[in-house]
């Protein structure tokens, strides 16, 4: 995506310059347009990083589902897929209103910039609202819980608390993710507030939407091997 | 190709071997690898010096000259470059193949073999022979006694090896081979010791009727286990085939009173490692200074002889099975429990022997420290 | 001032700006105000030098810690048929009398561990890309900085978190898992105290440091070179840090997620690895060794790129093979990913051991093409003997000597013998240090006067260069004679057929210790009160050797534009330099390499 080159589009110079049109690039770099692309490639740099991260939970899965494949088919039972397809739902939604503002930050659209940045955190925020009281807490207190503290009467499996172990630790840390996601999508809505973002400048709201991008693929990997395969 | 017959070739070492291996490889399953070796090193070797030469002659020969410039040369040249990447990776190639036999040579035991069971657990080994004797004789090397292990020199032996708790790994060096132990699997290890030399060493042992010919080996941990990683050895003896005969087929404890049974489970289930019966410590608390004497643990508990004898029988009960429950004071808490591994009967007689440690024989005087059960030591 | 114009409308920076024209390490109006200077720069000279100091730190505690293992070697330890303890040195020295040998395995076992995890993690890692690749990376692309100034120095805070954390824990008695914290053993031991906890936590925080330097390196390299230079106009140390940048982005999130299930492992039993409740030792093993393999690539490339700049320098002849070394680093990031499993021969299934046999040969043939290369250069140069280039010599000796003693180790069959015995032990530390230390060495000494501005004393150091190579091959090459006769590593004490030989090796570590006293003596006289030192010593021809010794804070006065290669030794007098002292080669008449 390129930027649109606000000058040129108004010939008005004496118009008072807003934030984002006062936006200076970093005084290593020979341009702006080369600051954006470096970012652009160390943001898709460090979510590599994410992706090796969750696929050696993913292959922790793999083992264990080809050691006991007994206790993983017993385990998918317990989760409740209408609440995991809901909590898919909300992610997609949210990275197309994240998407959909950066498109408002090019044309300068600086209501629905705001607009689409809050509904994405309050997506980010059910997500996690749901997963917690829905699904951790009321497992956990019937005792389906990972390792050691497993204390379910009714495992139909004896090692069903790895299951649990799997289960938390994969859905833990992305929620994790997801909680340092709202933490950023917000801080780019306060800076939305003080108008930074615009068509020249919107590399936030660019390198924040690619993280948030990964954070819903890879929930997009998660819930079917965990919720759907029996 | 006859892997035994090829190691057997190079039982003959030369001195560069000496250096590096002291004593040929000494059991068929070693296959040719101190060859495999040494093909390597010379192969090392050879381009080593032809590097190192070309080095040493090109840092003489173009010192720097005061006023002399370098000269001028090519940069690169293809043909060079595909040349000693080529060369070298079909060194490579053989290499490779050439360890790949010995490997599986290594791996795959012989059809008819010596079953053999072992147990490796923090810091001792324990073997099951295949008439279920358990190994009981022990030898001291370095710091502490271990356990010996009988072969025939004429059986090719299979071992399958489970650990109690975390990973080991059995080694004979003389074989060349060794093979992680892991707990929640077992692994086999395979091995035919070599004939006993001709200037072998002899021994008689308790059990055995006449004087024999042995080897002994080196059987170490390669695997890093904890605190006594460096004492948890044995020795792999080989021996003739009627001595080990004999050895094997012994049967003990038939006749014997409840404390020989405790005694001979003090070997065999491996509580020799951590502790001693002639008063000195080791890992934990010494046996002789156990039963009827006062205690302090580490939870500021005490024990001592009012209690009565039925309060030392629950807690040398209850440091078996649940060891963390009563640490004394001063030792770590670094006992495995032996919940599910030991019956009520074999906890019975290892009171006893704990009682027969202080008190004697039922009538006698306070027993002997020696743990020559069986079988004396080396 | 002639800025080349950026392509951007309106950029206001350019406008009546003045960039400093004294050194970076001019020091502020007062104390506090130069603290809070190196504390919050985003230079990454500055942040350069402070890794420097924070790795040799490591580096001097990990070199203790070697000490002590290798004093406690220097006797079997040995019980008396009346209970005496003999042998056991650290007990003696810590004043400790009354151990059993039980407890003084045990100190040894933590003395051993933390040599090990100080080493790998805090020195030997971040080692030349935190320090010597931070500060020479943008100077030898001609560029003002890294793509990230600030993502730089939270990096670095990121490192200092890790590396205390590590600290505290041995502060609270040390750990004895060994540093690969094989499990159940580490997540069972020490149940009763934090001190595993941290020092793992400190690995998996350090790793965040290792992978937002890696991405920084990756991102400098692609889009900040000056105009003129292209991807085969990069001296080779840039080509080493940037295939080492690619290994640490994407190796070490999988010792985060190690890390993290083993800290989650020994917190909530969470029983991924715990045999008792279903998990699997050997699956930690893989996951472990899937980042710890591509590890030591990351340790040794950058000092391969050393050795590629120094051998050039030295001999003032341009590099042979280019091209195969340049590729070869990529070949080598690659392959390096591929191999994990040589270091579980002993415990996997035999189709899968011979597949990473199989694969563990193939990475021999990018480093033998190296090595071939470097020795070639020497080839008709004009080659002088400076401390840089006596430790690029060494290099080539002792990396040689651990590379050839990596095929053994490859070698199925011998494996099975070698695995877990010191054979292994001399092997990676003839390449860890007989290949990254030294070349670490022959770099700071090339370079210490660029980042410095002052001279260092040549007589000193290379005693210091005798005392280091003769002390280091004393210690370690004995050891494979250990290995091969039959001795595993991580022992306290062992069979006296092995005495003579330990004692040979710890009097080496002495020799060895005592030469890098003295060149810890040589750069702290240099710093004192060595000479301004020329702005290029050595007539390299690489950007850095443009700038002033020690650089400007913006590096460049302008941007640098690039007339020749990083090796044209042979037709280009090296800048700032004498043409007399650097006399070029005739050149035939018509011909135009």
């Amino acid at each position: 995506m390129t930027a649109i080159d606000a000058q040129t589009a108004s010939p008005d110079l004496a118009r008072p310059r807003r934030a984002w049109e006062r936006y200076v690039h970093g005084d290593h770099w020979r341009s702006s347009d080369e600051e954006f692309d470096g970012q652009k490639i160390g943001m898709w740099l460090f979510l590599t990083t994410e992706v090796l991260l969750f696929s050696g939970l993913f292959c922790a899965y793999a083992v264990f589902r080809m050691l006991y494949p007994d206790a993983f088919a017993n385990g998918s039972h317990y989760l409740d897929w209408r609440w995991g397809s809901l909590n898919t739902l909300i992610l997609l939604l949210s990275s197309y209103t994240v998407a959909k503002s950066i498109n408002d930050a090019q044309c300068n659209r600086q209501g629905l910039l705001k607009i689409n940045l809050f509904i994405t955190i309050v997506c980010a925020l059910a997500f996690l609202a749901i997963k917690f009281t829905l699904e951790y807490v009321p497992k956990w207190s019937v005792g389906k819980r990972p390792g050691s503290f497993f204390d379910y009467p009714f495992a139909a499996n004896e090692h069903e608390s790895i299951w649990w172990s799997i289960y938390y630790t994969a859905t833990g840390i992305h929620a994790m993710h997801v909680l340092v996601g709202a933490g950023l999508l917000s801080w780019l809505l306060w800076r939305s507030f003080k108008g930074l973002y615009g068509p020249r400048h919107y590399n936030g709201l660019e390198i924040v939407g690619l993280y948030w991008h990964i954070v819903d693929i890879i929930w997009i990997f998660l819930f079917p091997l965990l919720y759907l395969i029996h | 190709m006859d892997l035994a017959k090829l190691g057997a070739l190079t039982a003959q070492l030369g001195p560069v071997e000496r250096l590096f291996f002291r004593t040929p490889a000494a059991s068929d399953s070693s296959g040719s690898v101190d060859s495999l070796f040494m093909f390597i090193f010379w192969l090392s070797v050879f381009f080593f010096t032809l590097l190192m030469g070309l080095m040493v002659y090109f840092c003489v020969r173009y010192r720097r000259r005061p006023g002399v410039p370098s000269q001028l040369t090519v940069q690169h040249n293809t043909p060079l470059e595909l040349t000693w990447s080529i060369v070298p990776l079909l060194l490579l190639v053989v290499m490779f193949l050439w360890g790949f036999t010995d490997f599986i040579n290594a791996r795959v035991a012989p059809g008819e073999s010596e079953a053999y069971t072992l147990r490796a657990q923090k810091w001792n080994w324990s073997i099951e022979y295949p008439t279920g004797k358990l190994s009981t004789d022990r030898k001291r090397v370095g710091a502490t006694d271990v356990p010996v292990f009988y072969v025939s020199e004429d059986r090719p032996v299979q071992m399958r090896m489970i650990s109690s708790d975390v990973v080991h790994s059995f080694w004979v060096p003389d074989f060349r081979v060794k093979r992680d132990v892991f707990p929640n699997r077992y692994t086999s290890y395979w091995f035919k010791p070599h004939a006993i030399g001709p200037d072998a060493e002899t021994l008689s042992i308790q059990g055995v009727d006449r004087e024999f010919a042995y080897e002994d080996h080196y059987i170490f941990c390669a695997e890093y286990c904890g605190d006594q990683h460096s004492e948890i050895a044995a020795i792999l003896r080989v021996v003739p085939d009627d001595v080990y005969e004999q050895w094997v087929n012994q049967v003990v404890g038939a006749d014997w009173p409840k404390w020989k049974v405790g005694q001979y489970l003090y070997t065999t289930k491996g509580c020799v490692a951590c502790h001693k019966v002639d008063g000195t410590r080791l890992v934990g608390p010494p046996w002789d200074k156990t039963w009827m004497q006062p205690h302090t643990f580490a939870d500021g508990s005490t024990l001592d002889p009012s209690d009565g004898e039925d309060a030392y029988a629950n807690y040398i009960r209850q440091s078996i099975l649940e060891p963390s429950a009563k640490i004394v004071s001063g030792f770590p808490n670094q006992m495995q429990s032996y919940q599910g591994q030991i019956k009520e009967k074999e906890i019975d007689a290892i009171i006893a022997y704990m009682q027969y440690l202080k008190e004697g024989e039922p009538g006698g005087a306070p027993g002997e420290t020696g743990s020559d059960t069986g079988g004396g030591g080396g | 001032m002639t800025t080349i114009q950026s392509s951007g409308a309106g950029d206001l920076t350019q406008a009546g700006h003045e960039h400093e024209e004294w050194g970076y390490l001019t020091p502020k109006s007062s104390m506090i105000a130069t603290v809070i200077d190196w504390a919050t720069t985003i230079d990454h000279k500055k942040i350069g030098v402070m890794y420097l100091f924070a790795v040799f730190t490591m580096f001097f505690l990990g070199g203790m810690a070697a000490l002590a293992v290798r004093f406690e070697l220097i006797e079997p330890v040995r019980v008396a048929v009346d209970g005496t303890i003999t042998g056991q040195q650290l007990p003696r020295l810590f004043g400790l009398d009354e151990m059993s040998v039980a407890e003084g395995d045990q100190l040894y076992n933590r003395f051993m561990t933390l040599h090990g995890a100080i080493m790998v993690f805090m020195f030997i890692v971040p080692g030349i890309p935190a320090s010597l690749g931070n500060f020479f990376l943008p100077l030898m692309i001609g560029a003002k900085d890294v793509a990230f100034p600030r993502l730089n120095l939270f990096s670095w805070y990121i490192y200092l978190f890790g590396s205390i954390l590590g600290i505290v824990a041995i502060i609270m008695g040390g750990i004895d898992t060994g540093w690969t914290f094989y499990t159940p053993y580490s997540t069972t031991t020490d149940a009763q105290y934090w001190r595993v906890f941290f020092m793992v936590l400190g690995v998996f925080i350090m790793g965040f440091a290792g992978i937002f330097t890696g991405l920084n390196f990756i991102v400098t390299v692609h889009k900040l070179r000056a105009p003129g230079m292209g991807w085969f106009d990069m001296p080779l140390f840039v080509w080493a840090i940037y295939a080492t940048a690619l290994i640490q982005v994407l190796a070490t999130p999988v010792i985060g997620i190690t890390t993290l299930l083993l800290l989650f492992e020994r917190l909530f039993n969470v029983g991924i690895f715990d045999p008792a409740i279903g998990g699997d030792p050997v699956l930690f093993q893989h996951f472990f060794w899937f980042y710890s393999h591509p590890v030591v690539y990351i340790m040794i490339l950058p000092a391969m790129g050393i050795i590629s700049e120094c051998i050039t320098i030295f001999s003032r002849k341009p590099i042979f093979g280019y091209r195969a070394i340049a590729f070869s680093s990529l070949a080598i990031a690659g392959i390096a990913f591929l191999v994990w499993g040589h270091h579980l021969f002993t415990s996997e299934g035999a189709l899968i051991a011979s597949i990473f046999s199989a694969l563990t040969f193939l990475v021999a043939i990018p480093t033998a093409v190296k090595v071939f290369n470097w020795v070639a250069t020497l080839y008709k140069g004009s080659i002088s003997f400076e401390t840089p280039m006596l430790y690029t010599l060494a290099f080539l000796f002792t990396f040689t000597i651990g590379g050839l003693t990596g095929l053994p180790l490859a070698t199925l069959a011998t494996d099975l013998h070698l695995h877990d015995t010191y054979f292994v032990v001399a092997h990676f530390h003839y390449v860890m240090f007989g290949g990254m230390v030294i070349a670490f060495l022959a770099g700071l000494h090339m370079w210490w006067p660029k980042m410095f501005g002052k001279e260092y004393n040549e007589f000193w150091a290379r005693v210091g260069f005798v005392l280091v190579f003769v002390g280091f091959n004393m210690t370690f090459f004995i050891q494979f004679l250990l290995g091969t006769q039959g001795m595993p590593r991580r022992y306290a004490s062992y069979v006296d057929e092995f005495t003579i030989y330990h004692q040979i090796s710890t009097v080496g570590s002495w020799i060895l210790a005592l030469g890098f006293f003295v060149h810890l003596f040589v750069f702290i006289s240099s710093l004192a009160r060595g000479r301004r030192a020329h702005p290029n010593p050595w007539g390299g021809l690489t950007l850095e050797w443009e700038t002033a010794s020690p650089p400007i804070t913006h590096n460049f006065h302008h941007e640098p534009l690039i007339t020749h290669g990083p090796y044209d030794f042979d037709t280009v007098v090296p800048p700032q330099c004498d043409p007399a002292d650097y006399p070029l080669p005739e050149r035939p008449q018509g011909n135009d390499h």
